[in-house]
């Protein structure tokens, strides 16, 4: 047991502590939590005005990359194809919509890393895909072949890199783009699957839309509104540490632009621009801030300033390895890469607190 | 504990302060004292502090931290305890119980960070952090060594942990061998907290030789199992060391995340009732035994509960809720106090959660006991 004499005690900063402390009272005051008729109507806002479109999109971009991608394979060129590239761009602007939804069907079966492997900071995809193309095998054009290799070969880098990357060889070119063409229907027969597994009679649309009873996903009916909350945290903390953060690097000398998403495409800065943009959506479609109706208008406005903020950061009128090798225009991607914390404090902060939401201080990301 | 101190220090609220510190007089004469709990908390968008408070939920001292504490290691010889800041963490404050002042801030050296936790040494001369080593190819775990003896805390070694993301660390009841969670998720400060190894994971708890640094044993489990990330640990009266873990899997999967490991070396995994086991989500935050050793207490802040086993046969014994709920800590005999990210002070004991106090401040996942 602690033993403090009376005299430390009364020349220490604790005291001073101890009379502040109990100035106050000791319990907080305890908010009422929204009903759980608005809970669920956030929900299913979420649901289907967001989470259930953005998977049907997903598919009906996949979809079009393999058309593109038949097309193109009839006469594979060095240089990628127009048609290709347009629904490549495309496809990325809808997985923006979905890849930080890391919950539900597509966190199953490996699904989030087959569609995409990122970050891969071992390099991990370009190794084995160079490993295929020293020895291309034809097995693995075999429809569904690529499916049953690893996730880091069967997704989007591995298609960007097949398709944007340098290679000029023009013997492996027809097989490179048979390969990219398998990936695009892997993709969307993932995309597919997601949409039926939501969309299914005991989906997951009906899980989160009937909390509680045997349900052991979501219990009661703040716990759906938690997956929405927890959605848009992901979403903002992905954006940093996955896309910003290792390429920024430490500083201005040690910035890696390389290890940014999409960079061999050069669609970097339009995916993260995609990513915001989702956010702002997500939060819109699901009417999350109708919680608190006090605050709505307050935090709805402060989420919008700082999303364009973060747009205007976002926005240094260079492409993104040139960015990275200007001062300015880096300070002003590190100054986007802070904005996103703003952004965060907003939903795991001030809206819990507004709304007498917990959404777990230690439950939201465990340790 | 029922006091009379009011009566010794008749002025007010304040006597409510002292009481949790100072010794206890008891009716029939004589002194008692009282423990104190210590605990990192959020008082606001990233303002984070370490907190001392009694067993009734009054703040005994507060301190501010440049950023979010996890665990604390305390070393009751010196008064002293160490916070370390949470994973990927780059300080670790030292800091005087009576006067809550810092009296050195450690960082982990170039192209390392804290995992979180750490434990001081018998004698409270060395302090044992677990660190990420993350500047080779591969990251691996390894346990910092700082001499904690003096005024300087340089640290003065390294051991292996023999695995990634090392995690809790203990000390064993023999004083000699350091007991370290390997939970086997690899991550890189680069990207975050992102994890980046999960198909590949091989979680373990190793037991190394403080003096030596040698490998003493190791304990894997079924490779079926290996996203099981064993991360939290405690030791229970026999000096087994129970041990909760975090799935990685399958969100549909209901894995055991509770075990034991005997002095043979061996994992027993304990089994939820049936009822129970979808109440944790697959995710265990603290493990922590009771004072008489009889009981574990293993907390699921994610599955808003707290899970009590028996520690000598293994048996499940009941579930509290606690939305929220991590940190665990020992009182009296097998009772407990728990804390929560909602403010939430609760005691724990006979199969009942009763409410202590509700603060303003946000728990974090680890609450001690200073005795």
């Amino acid at each position: 047991m602690i033993a403090i004499t009376k005299r430390l005690l009364l020349l220490s900063p604790l005291l001073i502590a101890a009379k502040r402390a109990f100035a106050q009272s000791t319990d907080a005051p305890v908010k009422p939590g929204p009903s759980a008729e608005a809970l669920a109507l956030v929900a299913d806002k979420a649901i289907s005005g967001y989470f259930i479109p953005a998977y049907e999109q997903l598919q009906k971009a996949t979809a079009a990359l393999v058309a593109a991608m038949t097309e193109s394979c009839k006469n594979p060129g060095a240089t990628p194809d127009p048609a290709v590239r347009a629904a490549f761009e495309k496809l990325l602007q809808a997985w923006a919509r979905a890849d930080f939804l890391r919950f539900g069907p597509m966190a199953e079966k490996a699904r989030l890393e087959r569609f995409s492997f990122l970050p891969d900071p071992h390099g991990t995809g370009t190794r084995q895909l160079r490993q295929i193309l020293a020895k291309p095998d034809p097995a693995l054009l075999e429809p569904g072949a690529i499916a049953k290799r690893s996730a880091a070969v069967q997704g989007l880098p591995a298609f960007e890199a097949l398709v944007f990357g340098t290679s000029d060889d023009a013997e492996t070119a027809a097989y490179r783009c048979q390969l990219a063409l398998r990936i695009a229907e892997n993709l969307n027969t993932i995309a597919g699957e997601a949409v039926t597994e939501w969309t299914k009679p005991g989906g997951w649309r009906e899980l989160m839309l009937k909390p509680g009873g045997a349900n052991i996903v979501y219990r009661d009916a703040t716990e759906p509104l938690v997956e929405v909350l927890k959605a848009i945290v992901t979403g903002l903390q992905q954006m940093r540490d996955q896309r910003l953060l290792p390429a920024l690097g430490k500083s201005f000398d040690k910035a890696k632009p390389n290890r940014g998403a999409f960079v061999r495409s050069g669609e970097s800065f339009a995916y993260l621009n995609a990513s915001i943009d989702a956010i702002d959506e997500l939060v819109e479609r699901s009417d999350v801030f109708s919680l608190t109706p006090n605050d709505a208008a307050t935090l709805l406005a402060a989420t919008e300033a700082t999303s364009n903020e973060f747009r205007q950061a976002l926005n240094v009128g260079k492409p993104w390895n040139g960015a990275f090798a200007d001062q300015a225009s880096y300070d002003s991607l590190k100054r986007a890469f802070d904005v996103l914390k703003t952004l965060e404090d907003i939903f795991n902060f001030r809206f819990a607190e507004a709304a007498g939401i917990s959404p777990g201080f230690n439950a939201l990301d465990g340790d | 504990m029922r006091s009379t101190a009011t009566e010794r220090f008749p002025f007010g609220a304040l006597a409510d302060a002292l009481r949790a510190i100072l010794p206890f007089a008891r009716p029939l004469g004589g002194a008692e004292e009282r423990p104190v709990f210590v605990s990192s908390v959020r008082v606001g968008p990233r303002q984070h502090m370490l907190m001392l408070i009694d067993e009734r939920g009054g703040v005994v001292g507060r301190m501010p931290l440049a950023g979010r504490g996890h665990d604390i290691a305390v070393d009751p010889a010196r008064r002293r305890v160490a916070v370390f800041a949470r994973r990927p963490g780059y300080f670790a404050v030292i800091v005087d119980v009576a006067s809550m002042t810092p009296l050195a801030t450690i960082t982990p050296p170039e192209g390392h960070h804290f995992f979180g936790h750490g434990i001081f040494s018998t004698d409270g001369r060395l302090l044992y952090a677990t660190e990420n080593n993350f500047d080779g190819e591969r990251s691996r775990g390894v346990i910092g060594v700082y001499d904690a003896s003096g005024t300087d805390y340089q640290r003065i070694g390294e051991f292996e942990t023999h695995g990634v993301d090392a995690h809790e660390i203990l000390l064993a009841p023999d004083g000699r061998t350091l007991v370290i969670a390997n939970g086997g998720i690899e991550t890189h400060p680069d990207y975050g907290r992102q994890k980046l190894n999960l198909a590949e994971m091989r979680p373990s708890i190793v037991r190394i030789d403080s003096e030596t640094g040698d490998l003493l044993e190791e304990t894997v489990l079924d490779p079926a199992l290996n996203r099981l990330s064993m991360r939290h640990m405690t030791f229970d009266g026999a000096g087994n060391v129970w041990f909760g873990c975090q799935w990685e899997g399958a969100r549909s999967e209901r894995p055991p995340l509770v075990g034991r490991i005997g002095r043979d070396g061996a994992a027993r995994l304990m089994s939820f009732p049936d009822a129970i086991a979808p109440l944790a989500r697959n995710y265990i935050g603290s493990v922590v035994a009771s004072r008489d050793g009889s009981t574990i207490a293993t907390s699921s802040p994610i599955g808003g509960q707290v899970f009590f086993w028996d520690a000598a046969s293994g048996d499940f014994r009941d579930a509290l809720a606690l939305p929220d709920g991590c940190g665990v800590a020992p009182t009296e005999d097998a009772a407990f106090l728990a804390t929560a990210g909602d403010g939430r002070v609760m005691r724990a004991g006979d199969g009942r959660l009763d409410p202590v106090a509700r603060r303003h401040e946000q728990f974090d996942n680890h609450l001690r006991r200073i005795d």
